[in-house]
């Protein structure tokens, strides 16, 4: 895992969101993929696996607690990530509940979610350790 | 004063006691945590443009809302505790409140209805307006400051106008219609433009334009009119492939207007544009119209060189007088290589203008004088300038210049040079070149912008000459005060060893998207002077050398972030918000009136209410007939104590009336900061003063001159403490002094006021004293100001423990200075006491530094 390129996938209607963090990740030589459609972006997740997938609360098609469902039925190694404008103590209960790596407010310090990721990755890490 | 603001103003008649201490000093307080709440606001805000932070449209709403609620608050208060002096907010409040909530509900925002715009109204986001060409200019003359042809924008609504009144769009679509051929179709078209009635309001406007533009100038140049396109200059370039209409006369404007509207239509513009969609939204053509320069010298400079954009050079092309010849690429030019770091040396020439055999001067010798057309201090104004606006527009730049008769540099146009934008991997390889440098600083202080920059340290304090820094430069400092804003435009980074994002000088930089670091401790110490550096405001590093220019990084990416439609919406917010133009207390500008940003509206009302603070003592005549305490202490002067509240412990307040106060019940820490100053062994000299007959004969005279009239001198020793500020009135002798101080954690609320007056000695000793205050006051880093034998002496932002230093020395100073006027004969003898000051305390004394 350690020297393979870590996979992101971007998820928010906000086409701003997607543009910011695609220049940040990869310029920590992270290979980012971004949607603003939360339907195309689960036809992507569907045929190709990714390590990371930060998407948004709150959008038109699909929301984000379900691509969280989804993904962990698909892909039950990748980390989710949920980022939200509308921060409420119960909905991110719930994410936690559900299994989300972590769970952060809009608007945030990118480096703040750079940290949340690297733990993503460490976590990653150790757990692909363990298996050997 | 309009109905509205009648509406705010605050009641006192409900209270008369409405105006006492506590209340004032409680309306301070409010007001500093309102000023440090907005002011993060306008930070996170602003961060978020510096790429700091990811936002989303709610979070824009949110803070807008959330401003306009305090910025109200803050006006509220600032007249609640001055008697309502400056009700005149309320007028640019509303008017900037208003401009906000259109420009975020999606609205053209102010001037929408305007026809024409003069240039020192425009800026960068106002190119839907007026056009890319004009609004670039309007940001290169009016932020930049550097000079541009007068002149003014027709705006796009004006090209409405004028199309819509004479039907052309129908009369176009039918000659596109019924034509093949090109050339064809637009000789119809240029026909139907001449023909075009000039709509009257249309010709009012630029009449009423051209007459303001000649009443500038105070002479009526020849004109030049050309295309300014929304659309043009930003997303492609269109370049040369509009109409520039040059020399034109005054009669000639309407026409010379007509035929750069109608270029919008030319065979050229239509097949570059790919599309044939003429309706008026798809590129509408605002125009310039300028002053005609006389040109002595003409050119080109590219920020990058296109063909290795990596490379630390710039490339230039010029040509004799005006440049239109080197712009359509029909003469002959001398074409330069100049290096991208400060003095911008030369590296390459290549002289092929025939212009040299005619236009040099032939010396008496029969030489000719020189052999290029550019002086190395022209190659240096046209280098500095154009990495200038390179750095304020966010990308490299094509920028047209010019140098007219007397030698000024002249920008007549800046636009985005295109260049192959950086693969990732080149990216991934940048950075990770930088982290092989050698750290010199790390995880010290915070971003005020993000962003990183490469280039040699300079040491700057606000007494250097800021206007000479030169571009390119690391500028170091110790303090983020808002006086080194000069800088900011011509710095590659800011570091400074105090200061917090949420400051003045952290918002100036991000006004100028330059990369800083606020609160790097010994930063001063560990950058030397002239030490090449690598500054990474992204993760606080700071690295000895440089890589081959890191700004390649940011600004050769594909998808500038500054230009996408969010962070547009954001900017043209926070040019309501954001810039500060009053930033001269002292100046006649300083008014309610001339506020045009809520920054603006804070700066001003911050100021005004630490005034208000320091003329406590004068303002309340309830501090006379307030109950005080007299101070237990073993100085030679009584003072007497008035707690607004935290000032002193819970178990020493006084329960009776002439109860005195245990220094060990003082809990205000500038107080006690001043205290242990004053108690200092040594720091009374307790000799009596050597009077001769003069000194009382003017001693007797003086008192009835210039201290009556001025309450706070008249009474006891009084301060006035809480527990993080006091106001403290001295009267030693026949010296007065006063000291208001406010003292927190957070660097950006501290300050120091300290003023001295009076004195019992001929004026010239008594100048020679002040002029011994002043010297002391500046070793300890306050701005002095000296009329006479008045004093005043400020200092600002600095951290708690340094302002708390400070205040020891000031105790430590009054007590001192009690007689001095009466023994300073000479002038020698400031330098003699000063040493002597020094020696008495520094030997006790942590030092301040």
């Amino acid at each position: 895992m350690s020297d393979q390129t870590i996979k992101l996938l971007v998820i928010d209607d906000e086409p701003i969101v997607g543009k910011r963090l695609k220049q940040a990740f990869m310029k920590m030589g992270m290979e980012v993929e971004t949607f603003t459609d939360p339907r195309e972006a689960m036809n992507t997740i569907k045929q190709k696996s990714f390590d990371i997938v930060v998407t948004d609360l709150k959008m038109e098609g699909m929301d984000g607690m379900t691509i969280l469902e989804e993904v962990q039925k698909l892909n039950p190694k990748a980390k989710v990530i949920i980022i939200t404008g509308y921060a409420q103590v119960d909905t991110a209960s719930e994410a936690f509940r559900k299994g989300v790596f972590d769970f952060i407010p809009k608007p945030f310090r990118l480096e703040e979610l750079k940290n949340i990721i690297l733990r993503a990755m460490s976590g990653a890490l150790s757990e692909s350790n363990k298996n050997i | 004063m309009t109905a509205l603001s009648a509406f705010h103003t605050p009641r006192h008649s409900s209270d008369s006691n409405a105006l006492s201490l506590t209340g004032i000093f409680r309306r301070f307080q409010h007001i500093i945590e309102l000023n440090n709440k907005a002011l993060e606001i306008i930070s996170a805000m602003e961060e978020s443009l510096g790429g700091a932070y990811l936002f989303d449209k709610v979070f824009l709403e949110r803070s807008i809302a959330r401003l306009n609620d305090i910025i109200r608050e803050v006006i509220y208060n600032l007249n609640a505790m001055s008697k309502n002096a400056y009700l005149g907010l309320y007028e640019p409040f509303e008017a900037i409140k208003n401009s906000l909530e259109d420009i975020l509900s999606g609205g053209p925002g102010p001037y929408h209805d305007q026809l024409t715009l003069p240039y020192n109204q425009l800026n960068i986001d106002m190119d839907m307006l007026v056009g890319a060409k004009n609004a670039n200019l309007g940001e290169v003359c009016n932020r930049l400051h550097l000079r541009i042809p007068e002149g003014f924008a027709l705006t796009t609504q004006a090209y409405r106008l004028f199309m819509e009144e004479n039907g052309l769009l129908e009369q176009i679509r039918l000659a596109f219609n019924a034509n093949k051929n090109n050339e064809e179709v637009w000789r119809q078209v240029k026909q139907l433009f001449e023909k075009a009635v000039i709509p009257e309001q249309f010709e009012q406007a630029v009449m009423a334009a051209l007459s303001e533009l000649y009443e500038r100038l105070g002479r009526r140049p020849a004109l030049a009119v050309r295309s300014s396109a929304v659309g043009e200059d930003t997303e492609r370039s269109f370049a040369g492939q509009f109409k520039s209409v040059l020399n034109v006369r005054h009669e000639d404007v309407f026409r010379a207007c007509k035929q750069v509207m109608a270029a919008r239509f030319s065979p050229q513009v239509m097949a570059y544009l790919g599309n044939d969609d003429i309706s008026l939204n798809v590129l509408p053509m605002a125009i310039a119209v300028q002053e005609m320069i006389t040109a002595s010298v003409s050119g080109v400079i590219y920020t990058r060189n296109p063909s290795n954009p990596l490379k630390k050079e710039m490339v230039m092309s010029a040509v004799s007088g005006i440049g239109a010849s080197l712009v359509n690429g029909s003469a002959p030019s001398d074409w330069y290589r100049l290096s991208r770091t400060h003095p911008f040396k030369l590296l390459e020439a290549r002289l092929n203008t025939k212009a040299h055999e005619h236009c040099l001067d032939t010396m008496p010798s029969g030489l000719r004088r020189g052999s290029a057309l550019l002086t190395p201090r022209m190659l240096q104004m046209v280098a500095e300038a154009a990495l200038t606006i390179e750095k304020a527009f966010g990308r490299p730049q094509d920028i047209e210049w010019t140098f007219d008769d007397l030698n000024n540099l002249v920008i007549l146009q800046a636009r985005p040079l295109r260049l192959q934008s950086a693969s990732p991997a080149l990216q991934t390889e940048l950075a990770n070149q930088l982290q092989q440098l050698p750290l010199i600083l790390k995880g010290k202080g915070q971003a005020a912008h993000v962003g990183i920059a490469t280039g040699p340290v300079v040491h700057v304090s606000p007494e250097d000459d800021l206007t000479r820094f030169p571009v390119g430069a690391i500028a170091v400092s110790k303090n983020a005060s808002p006086a080194l804003s000069p800088i900011l435009q011509r710095a590659a980074a800011l570091v400074t060893e105090v200061g917090s994002p949420t400051g003045h000088l952290a918002t100036i930089a991000r006004e100028y998207r330059t990369p800083a670091i606020v609160g790097a401790e010994k930063a001063t110490e560990l950058l030397k002077e002239g030490m090449e550096v690598t500054v990474d405001a992204y993760d606080m590093c700071i690295y000895a050398g440089g890589i081959p220019d890191f700004l390649t990084m940011d600004t050769l990416e594909e998808d500038v972030f500054f230009e996408s439609n969010e962070v547009r919406t954001m900017r043209r917010l926070l040019r309501w918000i954001a810039p500060l133009n009053l930033v001269d207390p002292s100046s006649s500008m300083f008014a309610p009136e001339n506020c045009q940003t809520y920054h603006d509206i804070l700066r001003f009302c911050h100021e005004k209410a630490v005034e208000s603070l320091i003329h406590l003592q004068t303002l309340t005549p309830s501090s006379e007939t307030m109950s005080s305490n007299l101070l237990e202490a073993p100085i030679p002067i009584g003072i007497h104590i008035i707690d607004l509240g935290g000032g002193l412990k819970p178990g020493a307040q006084p329960n009776k009336k002439g109860a005195t106060v245990p220094l060990s019940g003082i809990l205000s820490r500038p107080f006690n900061a001043i205290l242990k100053g004053l108690l200092r062994e040594g720091a009374w000299d307790k000799e009596p003063a050597p009077l001769g007959m003069r000194d009382i004969l003017s001693g007797i005279a003086r008192p009835s001159l210039s201290l009556m009239g001025i309450p706070e001198y008249s009474g006891k020793n009084l301060a006035i403490i809480a527990e993080n500020y006091c106001n403290i009135s001295l009267r030693l002798g026949y010296h007065f002094n006063v000291i208001d101080s406010y003292l927190t954690a957070n660097p950006d609320n501290n300050y120091i006021y300290f003023r001295f007056v009076g004195g019992f000695a001929d004026e010239e000793r008594r100048k020679r004293r002040a002029s011994l205050i002043v010297s002391l006051l500046q070793a300890l880093f306050f701005r002095v100001e000296q009329h006479g034998d008045l004093v005043v002496g400020r200092v600002k932002m600095l951290d708690d423990q340094q302002t708390e230093n400070i205040l020891v020395k000031l105790g430590e100073l009054i007590a001192f200075t009690r007689q001095l006027d009466v023994r300073m004969t000479d002038d020698e003898s400031i330098d003699r006491f000063f040493d002597r000051f020094l020696k008495q305390t520094s030997a006790q004394t942590a030092s301040v530094e």
